[in-house]
């Protein structure tokens, strides 16, 4: 306990206020006082490759060109066989080199990317410490994850100068403001216990725009365009871009074809590449089809359709994850009555330039007409033809037939004759269905296409 | 029925578009190489005006590399404007550089090539009107006098007011300056032109390359070029590309690009053996060494302006293609390749993926010699890497690994690269193995300790990696820069994350460093 005349010589002791003397206090106040302990905090993103700039040396150099390389770097690639008289290629002038760099900055974090740190606490002074507590929180806008935490066993002694590292990861689910809350807590030599915490902050942003764009076919097929557009700051190579479709549905993935060359069968996708530049936009197909065919009538009226799998890397295989949620379209209404088409003729033409199967001009030809009942009652139904909506295509026959009764769910088919006036792409439409016990009319306006061959 | 064809419809551009396969669908919007990033970056060569005199003189910098890209359209223009100005007689030149000239001992080779000369003339008045304006530009070489030939060339070549002084200190000694007291400050090793003057140009040059000092590498080569023999025009120019490319390796790109400027156009006739027949009889091509017309290609590329060089490349390439087929087949060939490559390095800095991959899987499928070239490989499978795709780089590495295993340089690589696909798989303790496989054979491999010691940071071992950076700098005095800068770089990052006294850690290194990092060393590796 200082004296008063002392105390006021003390730089430590802060003074009491209210009192003229400053008097030691029992404790003395160090809030102010350095922490012996610091806390160093790096993101491990992945390093990169680094690269160099290296001078041309020609083959046929000078030798005062030849003079421009040192000639231990002659020696060392002599070393490594790359002054190879037989190599034809001198690999040397691409800058790709084989050393890593860290990462120099935080740079940006995404949805879906696993965010790792380096923890370091370091024992700055000239003091032991004991007990020494440490413990990493994340902390989003609505979860608080615990990373690290080594309470239950602290760590009994620090010397000066010792490090105790820690690294830390956590897969990064959701988007805005996360905080990395580290809090170190330890013991000094007199016994005092002290804390501090620091806190990082970091924004996490969405990689990836999706949008997506729904055609439902009348037969119950769906072509789904999902696209998708790279927002990030950086190039992605899409390793993975897969969609999982509903359980209502079988899908296809329409975004590979087969080249004309290639001998193995194997696919090749539509987009010639994997790799996804800054503000890129693809636009991926997917056909779905009613897993059931007799009883579609679920997979009709759903509104669910799948989710995008996506996994991505960039530099140096930085890896991020996202699935997108369920992918909806807006329920497509489903008429009582369903027209459909089917053996229509497809044209086909030999190799001399003849038709061997098609529809020609002023020939008739007839496609098969599927008609479902997808109300609750039952049906009568009469199909007729309306001339004035017909367009080159014509009924051939008689305009009104009766195709009698139709159950719920129930389907029946007729053949019906036409002919076509004129060539070219021709629609088939025109057609009404009544039903004459409650009086609902179906026009047919647009029933399919098919091409009409000349006449020679 | 109307059946006459209109001339109204003839004329017309043409208002609908052929139909894609229109339907309801939206037709997609173009999938790559739309990046406006890149767009953005692109300079504005092709934006050159046709009346520059109109304008205002621009700023230095972009005045430059205005001229500079008139001399690619001087080069179409070259070809086409000697035989319309056969007959021309010359305007009256604007003050000839050289008023007095000798004409004497070159003219009777010249006057056979009196109207070649005339024709360059003319090309350089018309030269001069395109491009140039503003103070220091205007004194450009195309001007060659008529009948003067190589001597006069090489008179231009020697001036020694062509030449821009190289400013005294760098960001090196500013950094000595600024953090370390006058007292303490290291002298950087420094060669006394005066000893080298002596030795031959080669064996000079040579010594003072070893001790990487640049500067006097300028220097000297300066000191040279004014006393060589106006009429030794190959030596002139072999000078010119050692001063330009010590100039490049010194980072003074715009003090380069100003110097190579004054040469002008290195495609014009003056350039070639045919035109200095007297000189060189018998001989033709292009007289500048193939080493400076890469450089001048891959200059605006060392500045930024990717677009420029890949531009300036693909010329050299298409040229050497053409070449490939006369005579010098290997020699054109390899050159070739090498441009393909520098081509790849300035696709990657604009982010063009595919085609960098296309390129380089061109180079490893059809140049190399039939046998998989191992560090081609490597290369490419390390370009898959750092663009992400682990898979392919996999398969790439795969077709090395069925290679001869008892080459010990191979095992390296296949060693190399198996530990760089473990660090992109995050997979770090199968990384550290195999790099300490690789130093166990060779203790001394700087890029597997430079590895290594990443991968120790990674796996948490903060000291034990500091420890064996800190070992590998003071061994590596003598490599090459590329590798000491990134080195310096993990070992900063490493003391910032250890702790508060990071700073004085650096500057310590620095001064010891700084002995032997020589010129032109990036010191933005210290990050002080």
């Amino acid at each position: 306990m200082a004296s008063p005349n002392t105390a006021r010589s003390n730089p430590l002791a802060k003074p009491v206020p209210g009192s003229p003397h400053p008097t030691s206090s029992p404790q003395p106040d160090d809030s102010q006082q350095p922490h012996l302990l610091a806390l160093k905090v790096m993101r491990l993103s992945r390093p990169s490759l680094g690269t160099q700039v290296t001078a041309y040396v020609d083959p046929q150099a000078s030798p005062m060109s030849a003079a421009l390389t040192s000639s231990n770097e002659k020696k060392d690639q002599e070393k490594r066989h790359m002054q190879n008289e037989h190599s034809k290629i001198d690999i040397r002038n691409f800058g790709l080199g084989e050393a890593l760099v860290l990462p120099s900055a935080f740079g940006n974090i995404y949805l879906g990317e696993t965010f790792s740190t380096y923890l370091c606490v370091n024992n700055e002074s000239k003091e032991i410490t004991h007990e020494v507590k440490m413990k990493a929180e994340l902390q989003t806008s609505s979860q608080r994850f615990n990373l690290a935490d080594t309470n239950d066993e602290p760590l009994a002694i620090m010397e000066p100068g010792q490090s105790n590292e820690f690294t830390i990861s956590h897969e990064i689910k959701e988007l805005g403001v996360h905080i990395l809350v580290c809090s170190i807590q330890y013991t000094t030599v007199e016994g005092r216990s002290r804390s501090f915490r620091k806190f990082y902050k970091f924004q996490v942003a969405n990689p990836l725009a999706v949008k997506t764009k729904v055609n439902n076919m009348i037969d119950g097929k769906v072509f789904l365009e999902a696209q998708v557009q790279n927002v990030s700051a950086n190039t992605m190579m899409l390793e993975r871009m897969k969609f999982e479709p509903a359980e209502h549905f079988l899908h296809e993935d329409l975004n590979f074809f087969k080249a004309e060359d290639n001998k193995e069968n194997a696919l090749q996708s539509t987009f010639g590449s994997q790799y996804l530049n800054q503000h890129d936009v693809r636009q991926y197909l997917y056909l779905l089809t009613p897993k059931n065919a007799e009883d579609d009538r679920i997979a009709r009226t759903t509104n669910t359709l799948g989710k995008l799998d996506i996994v991505w890397r960039t530099t140096m295989g930085e890896m991020g994850r996202l699935q997108t949620s369920q992918l909806t379209r807006k329920v497509p209404i489903l008429d009582d009555l369903q027209v459909q088409a089917f053996n229509v003729p497809s044209t086909q033409i030999s190799e001399d330039g003849q038709l061997v199967k098609g529809i020609r001009a002023e020939e008739p030809f007839s496609i098969g007409i599927r008609i479902s009942n997808h109300s609750a009652q039952n049906m009568k139904v009469v199909l007729s033809a309306v001339k004035a909506k017909m367009g080159s295509v014509l009924l051939s026959g008689v305009s009104t037939r009766q195709l009698g009764d139709l159950s719920p769910e129930q389907t029946i088919e007729t053949n019906v004759e036409f002919f076509p006036l004129s060539p070219g792409l021709q629609k088939i439409g025109g057609l009404k269905l009544v039903d004459l016990i409650t009086g609902y009319i179906k026009e047919v306006d647009h029933l399919c296409d098919v091409f009409v061959e000349y006449d020679d | 029925m109307d059946n006459v064809l209109k001339a109204d419809n003839i004329l017309t551009p043409a208002a609908e578009v052929p139909g894609i396969g229109r339907n309801s669908l939206q037709s997609p919007p173009s999938a790559l190489n739309t990046d406006p990033a890149s767009q953005s970056q692109a300079d504005t060569f092709d934006t050159i005006p046709p009346t520059p005199q109109a304008q205002r003189p621009p700023t230095l910098p972009y005045q430059i590399i205005n001229s500079l890209t008139s001399t690619i359209g001087g080069m179409a223009n070259s070809a086409s404007a000697m035989p319309q100005q056969q007959g021309r007689e010359a305007a009256s030149p604007t003050s000839s550089y050289f008023p007095d000239a000798p004409h004497s001992n070159e003219s009777s080779s010249s006057g056979e090539l009196g109207n070649a000369g005339q024709a360059a003339k003319n090309h350089g008045v018309e030269n001069r009107k395109r491009g140039y304006s503003g103070s220091r530009a205007n004194r450009s070489l195309s001007n060659a006098s008529v009948g003067s030939g190589g001597v006069s060339l090489g008179l231009s070549l020697t001036n020694s007011t062509l030449f821009y002084d190289i400013p005294m200190s760098d960001a090196l000694s500013d950094l000595i300056e600024k953090h370390i007291s006058p007292e303490k400050r290291p002298r950087r090793e420094s060669v006394e032109l005066s000893d080298v003057e002596k030795l031959k140009t080669a064996d000079a040059l040579q010594e003072l390359v070893n001790r990487k000092s640049w500067r006097s590498v300028a220097r000297f080569t300066r000191n040279r070029i004014v006393q060589t023999n106006p009429s030794h025009l190959a030596e002139i120019l072999q000078l010119w590309y050692v001063r330009l490319q010590a100039l490049v390796n010194l980072r003074l790109y715009q003090l380069a690009l100003a110097e190579l400027d004054k040469l002008g156009d290195l495609n014009r006739q003056e350039y070639t053996f045919e035109y200095h027949q007297g000189l060189f009889p018998g001989k033709s091509g292009i007289m500048i060494p193939f080493e400076l017309r890469v450089l001048s290609a891959n200059l605006p590329g060392l500045m930024k302006h990717y677009n420029a060089s890949i531009e300036r490349l693909t010329i050299l390439a298409m040229e050497c293609q053409r070449l490939n087929s006369k005579e010098d087949t290997e020699l054109w060939r390899k050159r070739e390749v090498s441009l393909y490559i520098m081509l790849a390095n300035f696709l990657l800095e604009i982010k063009d993926f595919p085609l960098t991959i296309s390129i380089m899987t061109k180079i490893v499928n059809t140049f190399s010699n039939g046998a998989a070239e191992p560090d081609v490989i490597s290369t490419l499978g390390r370009l898959y890497l750092q663009l992400g795709n682990i898979q392919d780089a996999k398969k790439v590495f795969k077709g090395l690994e069925s290679q001869e295993a008892s080459d010990p340089h191979v095992k390296r690589l296949v060693r190399m690269n198996s530990a760089l696909c473990h660090v992109a798989a995050a997979d770090w303790s199968p990384a550290k193995e195999e790099l300490d496989a690789i130093l166990a054979e060779d203790p001394n491999d700087y890029e597997a300790v430079n590895n290594l010691v990443v991968c120790l940071i990674y796996l948490g071992e903060l000291n034990q990696a500091i420890a064996v950076m800190e070992d590998l700098i003071s061994k590596s005095n003598d490599q090459a820069h590329g590798l000491i800068e990134k080195a310096v770089f993990n070992l900063c990052t490493l003391y910032e994350l250890r702790s508060d006294t990071a700073m004085e850690k650096k500057i310590w290194k620095l001064q010891q460093l700084h002995p032997y990092l020589g010129d032109g060393f990036h010191v933005e590796s210290f990050k002080i």
